[in-house]
């Protein structure tokens, strides 16, 4: 699958908007808030590197922290995110598949892609949630909001991934 | 030449540093962003020259302008049903105060006197709202007007029906309010009727209550009755109301009551704020 560079910036631009006028204004019973712009990060190809995956997740971090008045805090948690997705891809994607394939659920299969998913977004709302807390002052909120944005975008993701048209 | 590191850092030669740089500098880029991320963090509030996002803000605000535009305009019909509502609050409380004027016709006090002058002096902008968040732990709202209509931080910021929060930053023609919704917030709050007062803060979860630290032991009060700003600050004149009681607890140390209040402003459902301009006459704040 290849992907154009207007392709792919056009992919972020769209997320970064849903997130901004869409997603951030849903608040589930004062908890649940789908944090979407993760998903960016699924998509950057296998041989991406690490240090231009964080500079791409800071530089979309910025610009959603930016929109919501979120000092830092989706930045931090972006950038940790796609440290962690470079080797966790290259874990799982198989041995020949080619430098500049972009992870779905073709590369990696549907089950492994979905265990994929959740890892990234693990990761990105732990640390979110720990930035926006700062201090572990009421470990039961945090768990409660961690836990239920979790579960809330984890099925958005899912969605949104099922309605991606499938290219080969 | 990897094998030229020893443990403990030390480095043999020049070789071996740019390599042991070139193996970690992803770690090393990690550090460097997350503390940029961290920084902003905890400069937001105290470093008023948080310049990237005041500089963001002219465009980010305008975006939200936009938006807002047309958020407003699909929800006009919801807000003639507010408005109505409200004036038909207005008018029963007018009603009830008129009574009350009757019963109470006396000499007003000294101190009196020069709160209610001061409470006709202060002078509010109105704003709209253009971006709020509730579901962090620190919550900030935008508003549409900066410091060309005359706004500084350190204003308070109140809606029709009761306290939003303190203007923290300010740019030419956005500003960005610090909610009352927002762990770093702290007012200064007194029981109606009476001048025990202590601060009100929130503490996450529930968006409709805060807590009111601080009431001594000895403070007569109940269930239901009014908190209102106490006016010490300067940043709110006296006697705005908050909300009322709910809850009793006793503090931490068991030297003091805590209350919890619902909160008067559904700050969840917020549209058009007003801004109170501080006036020069500071005697209320020394």
């Amino acid at each position: 699958m290849i992907q154009t560079l207007p392709h792919r910036i056009g992919l972020i631009l769209l997320i970064i908007f849903l997130q901004i006028f869409v997603f951030n204004k849903i608040c589930l019973g004062g908890y649940a808030v789908p944090l979407m712009g993760v998903m960016i990060l699924f998509h950057i190809p296998v041989n991406a590197g690490r240090i231009s995956a964080m500079l791409l997740a800071f530089m979309v971090g910025l610009l959603l922290d930016a929109f919501s008045n979120t000092p830092g805090i989706s930045a931090g948690a972006m950038v940790v995110a796609s440290f962690v997705q470079q080797p966790l891809l290259h874990g799982m994607a198989p041995k020949d598949s080619l430098e500049d394939s972009v992870p779905n659920k073709e590369l990696l299969g549907k089950y492994k892609y979905f265990f994929y998913m959740a890892i990234l977004m693990a990761v990105h709302h732990g640390i979110y949630f720990l930035l926006d807390a700062f201090t572990f002052f009421n470990p039961i909120t945090l768990l409660l909001r961690f836990v239920s944005s979790y579960a809330l975008s984890m099925l958005f993701a899912y969605l949104l991934e099922m309605f991606r048209k499938p290219k080969a | 030449m990897s094998s030229l590191i020893r443990p403990g850092w030390g480095f043999t030669d020049m070789q071996g540093f740019v390599d042991w740089i070139r193996k970690y500098s992803h770690w090393l880029v990690l550090v460097l962003l997350e503390s940029i991320s961290l920084v902003l963090l905890i400069s937001f509030n105290n470093y008023q020259g948080s310049v990237w996002f005041a500089g963001a803000n002219r465009i980010v605000g305008q975006v939200h302008e936009w938006q807002q535009d047309v958020f407003s305009y699909l929800s006009l019909g919801k807000v003639n049903k507010q408005l109505a509502d409200r004036n038909l609050l207005l008018e029963q409380e007018i009603e009830v105060l008129r009574r009350e004027l009757n019963v109470l016709k006396h000499d007003s006090t000294f101190t009196e006197r020069t709160l209610a002058a001061k409470l006709q002096k202060a002078q509010t902008i109105p704003a709209k709202v253009i971006y709020n968040s509730i579901t962090l732990r620190d919550n900030y709202i935008t508003i549409n007007k900066g410091s060309a209509d005359g706004i500084e931080t350190k204003m308070g910021v109140v809606c029709g029906t009761g306290l939003v929060g303190i203007v923290s930053h300010v740019t030419a023609h956005y500003s960005i309010v610090m909610s009352v919704l927002n762990s770093k917030s702290r007012i200064s709050c007194r029981l109606r009727g009476s001048n025990y007062f202590g601060y009100l803060h929130w503490q996450g979860g529930n968006v409709l209550t805060a807590v009111l630290d601080d009431i001594p032991r000895h403070a007569d009060f109940q269930l239901g009755d009014a908190v209102e700003t106490s006016g010490f600050s300067n940043v709110f004149p006296p006697g705005i109301f908050v909300g009322r009681i709910i809850k009793i607890n006793d503090s931490k140390d068991g030297l003091s009551y805590q209350l919890i209040v619902q909160l008067s402003a559904d700050l969840a459902n917020i549209h058009d704020v007003s801004v109170i301009l501080k006036d020069d006459d500071t005697d209320i704040a020394s």
